[in-house]
């Protein structure tokens, strides 16, 4: 509540264009530091069952899951399982669809890291450039929109756009009629990584622009106005003012995406890849998924445990690699 | 301070909210106050002779947490009504869906979060994993003892699965709805062709009896997409489509290249083999290959994760459909569908086919499968009384009086019985005659679990079961019809290599897909595979060897 740029507060006007604003606003959270703690409550609730209670469940990499009945305790499950040693580790580096899978988590990771990362930035910066605020406002929306939508729904609606009977094939058609058979968009290797990319580009990239445009919005306009008393025309202004201006941000985004790069996005994958497919798309999360709860043979938590563990450990290699070549280069890290 | 004390609530009540998470360990019913909003506890109909029978015995209200399909549509009826009366029951019921069924039922063993029925559309090839659970403790025993439930004991008398599949160390832990099928069936189920046979007779094609070769039926796919009876559009008109468990196993299994096609299979010095490394599976994966390069499969079947295929064809988008095209889906989904939004405009234009096998063009295969269609367990956190009660309700659907509950309803609402004993049916009729039920499908709800209701029965459309007339007669009667046998001894086998990998069942899947959609050189593809799995199936073959003869 405290950071609309003006708030009248009692008989306090907090004004966050000053420094004695922010003095004010950071006088204001102190006295009321009490609330803002318990609000903090829930989250840290969340946090300390999903993300700490759950880690001794990692033993089970080294177990065979065996569940327990009428047990009341919480980590009873540990107790009936097994110790299997490095058993799971040595089938999982055996199997090449698990060396499939890491190589496109990578892969996708990476593309999306390349295509997908600068996207909101450069929209973000397209959008503050825009003279006619209304319009502004409306694209804003237009391109959040896609974010509230589920993959699942957008899988539905990419399958009805690009498939057998789709309209893109049938317009397509029109111009060249040997596609008719020929057809197949949605489980071709070599188009459904772009095709991730892109999906992914129109779904999230308005919604990532809203942390970026809040930080050009925090720029000092004496900054702006100096550069064009100095003759910069906008191009130069984006590139020696607003840019620099945000790059502390991108930066932590950066290394955030990096240390979120075993993670390819589950839901889209899941939602739109098929049997063809599955040499250029299936990342781990969709593997553990097809092995822990689509398997024929019997469930094995303990072998995607294993799985899942070993994910993170590259994913915790990746995100301190990333926090060590911010710093090396002049940068901030995030610790 | 309105602000504190507003903030201090927000917060409380979101912490709070976190109980919602917690896991229930509750086992007794709750109070009526208490019940859920999907609870069935309407009073006693007034319909006329339906009154149920005053509940002996039944003094405890019970409430039973139970999985089921189409849980909206479940438990809101009179006749439901009726029921929980008559047993002093009400329900609780937690939805499922054929996609999530089976990844749900081991989310809530595993977690030990389980409803008091446990019901899944459990295979043989779960046996395994379901011994693994019985063993820790999961399930009640159903009692060894059935005097009480005499209808149950004469279903277990006939059953396999019961001892085969789900007893350990002598103790059964789950309930096989029994298919009831005839003998002359060979517990096949129905994975056939059903196809707009208005469509045939428009291009001239249609043959009585609806018998084809493979080569008759292309020829006729490709005069219906060229000459489009159906009024799609050039070229619109769909194939064939399919349920997408079909692709491509059921494909290759109605093909009849080879008698046991089961997992594994012993080859020619009598050592196990998977039944993917075979010539004929080979041959299968070619032939389905070739039909969907050729566009006679629908190009977006790949794709489907849902109920495209199906839906097509429901639309009269698709010349063809290959699902578990048997009578009661006939009666109870095709026609329904078809006849109700007006695609279809008499129930002869569509129908079930017979395609035979492309080997000798006169021989028409299906599949053996279970001797029932799912499994109900009871947690082990439910008690002795309400065992007792499901049990009691379960042999009461068992019975004559529970089956003509099941398909006809209520006496004096739903039907009457006539002098001779026959019934009428007291519904609306469609056009055609036929009846419209007030009442869900039966085949996914809480009356499942007990036992299937035989059909034909005495108030579906029959027209669903008319049009097997020929094609059961042909079953019943010619040395053509084959089945590909269920091999009981391999599939309920629990070696750790098998329980552990099976017969590499998505690998293989997931690869046929593949080279189905890519087309080329399947040879190649295929040699390319069997080199990769050949590793990884020894030591299962080794172990099958090794301990079964």
């Amino acid at each position: 509540m405290f950071m609309s740029p003006t708030l009248n507060q009692s008989h306090d006007y907090v004004d966050l264009r000053t420094r004695k604003g922010w003095k004010l606003l950071g006088k204001k959270i102190w006295q009321y530091k009490w609330i803002y703690l318990l609000m903090l409550l829930p989250g840290i609730a969340v946090t300390f069952v999903f993300k700490y209670m759950t880690m001794p469940g990692i033993l089970l990499s080294w177990k065979t899951f065996v569940p327990t009945f009428g047990d009341k305790s919480l980590f009873g499950y540990l107790a009936s399982s097994p110790w299997v040693g490095w058993a799971h580790f040595s089938r999982l580096f055996k199997e090449s669809a698990f060396w499939t899978a890491t190589a496109n988590t990578l892969i996708i990771s990476l593309l999306k890291l390349i295509f997908g990362f600068p996207f909101p930035i450069l929209l973000a910066i397209m959008i503050n450039e825009m003279i006619f605020k209304k319009y502004k406002r409306v694209l804003q929306t237009v391109y959040t929109f896609p974010h509230f939508l589920s993959w699942v729904v957008l899988a539905g609606m990419a399958i009805n756009l690009l498939g057998d009977t789709g309209v893109i094939k049938r317009f397509a058609m029109l111009f060249d009629p040997t596609v008719k058979d020929s057809w197949n968009v949605l489980y071709n290797t070599r188009y459904f990584r772009t095709l991730l990319i892109l999906t992914d580009m129109w779904k999230e990239g308005g919604w990532g622009t809203i942390l970026y445009l809040a930080a050009i919005a925090g720029i000092d306009p004496a900054l702006n106005e100096a550069a064009t008393i100095d003759g910069a025309n906008r191009f130069q202004r984006i590139v020696h003012v607003t840019f620099p201006q945000i790059s502390d941000l991108i930066v932590i985004m950066f290394i955030l995406s990096v240390g979120n790069m075993m993670n390819a996005n589950f839901d889209q994958i899941f939602n739109l890849y098929s049997a063809p497919v599955y040499k250029v798309a299936d990342v781990i999360d969709t593997y553990v998924y097809r092995l822990t709860f689509q398997s024929t043979t019997v469930m094995d938590f303990g072998f995607s445990t294993a799985v899942g563990l070993f994910k993170n450990v590259i994913n915790f290699a990746l995100i301190l690699g990333a926090n060590w070549a911010s710093k090396a280069t002049g940068g901030d890290g995030i610790m | 301070m309105t602000k504190k004390l507003i903030c201090l609530v927000l917060a409380v009540l979101m912490t709070l909210s976190l109980a919602a998470c917690a896991k229930t360990t509750e086992t007794t019913p709750p109070p009526e106050s208490q019940a859920p909003a999907q609870e069935q506890t309407q009073p006693a109909t007034d319909s006329g002779d339906a009154e149920p029978a005053a509940p002996a015995g039944y003094d405890t209200h019970l409430t039973i947490k139970m999985n089921v399909l189409d849980a909206e549509k479940t438990g809101n009826t009179e006749r439901d009504a009726w029921f929980n009366e008559k047993f002093n029951v009400s329900w609780d019921f937690v939805p499922v869906t054929w996609g999530d069924w089976t990844e749900k039922v081991r989310a809530w063993v595993a977690a030990d979060d389980m409803p008091d029925i446990l019901w899944w559309d459990m295979k043989i090839n779960h046996t395994a994993e379901f011994k693994t659970w019985a063993k820790a403790g999961a399930f009640r025993e159903i009692p060894a003892d059935m005097t009480n439930w005499p209808n149950l004991a004469e279903r277990r008398e006939r059953l396999s699965s019961d001892d085969m599949m789900l007893s350990v160390d002598g103790k059964l832990y789950g309930w096989p709805s029994s298919r009831e099928n005839p003998e002359w069936l060979q517990n096949a189920y129905y994975p056939m062709f059903a196809y707009r046979r208005d469509w045939a007779k428009a291009v001239g094609m249609y043959k009585e009896g609806d018998t084809y070769t493979w080569d008759e039926a292309k020829a006729m796919i490709k005069a219906v997409q060229e000459q489009d009876p159906g009024q799609n559009g050039a070229g619109a008109t769909i194939g064939i489509t399919c349920e997408t468990w079909c692709l491509p196993g059921v494909f290759m299994e109605v093909l009849g290249y080879a008698d046991d096609r089961t997992g594994y299979v012993k080859n020619a010095d009598g050592k196990y083999v998977p039944y993917f490394t075979t010539d004929s599976y080979r041959q299968e994966l070619k032939f389905v290959t070739e039909l969907f390069q050729d566009g006679y499969i629908w190009k977006d079947q790949i794709v489907d994760s849902g109920s495209d295929g199906a839906n097509n064809f429901f639309a009269g988008k698709a010349f063809m459909h290959l699902g578990n095209n048997s009578p009661s889906w006939f009666s109870g989904t095709a026609y329904l569908k078809m006849v109700d939004t007006g695609i279809v405009s008499s129930t002869d234009d569509v129908a079930p086919m017979i395609i035979y096998s492309p080997v000798d063009n006169k021989s028409f295969w299906l599949t053996e499968t279970e001797d029932y269609w799912t499994v109900a367990h009871i947690t082990h956190s439910v008690d002795d009384e309400k065992l007792n009660r499901i049990l009691d309700m379960w042999d009461w659907l068992a019975s004559e009086e529970g089956r003509i509950f099941e398909v006809a309803g209520l006496e004096g609402k739903d039907y009457e019985v006539n002098a001779d004993g026959t019934y009428t049916i007291l519904w609306d009729v469609n056009p055609d005659g036929s009846y419209i039920s007030p009442y869900a499908d039966t085949g996914s709800n809480m009356y499942t679990p007990a036992t299937l209701v035989p059909s034909p029965n005495e108030t579906s459309r029959m027209d669903g079961y008319a049009a097997f007339t020929d094609i059961e007669a042909f079953m019943q009667t010619s040395p053509d019809y084959h089945v590909h046998p269920l091999n009981w001894t391999l599939q309920t086998f629990g070696g750790e290599q098998y329980s552990l990998y099976g017969a590499f069942d998505s690998d293989v899947k997931a690869k046929a897909i593949e080279i189905i959609a890519a087309g080329g050189d399947v040879d190649a593809q295929w040699d390319a595979f069997l080199k990769e799995m050949e590793p990884k199936w020894q030591p299962v073959a080794a172990e099958l060897d090794a301990n079964l003869k």
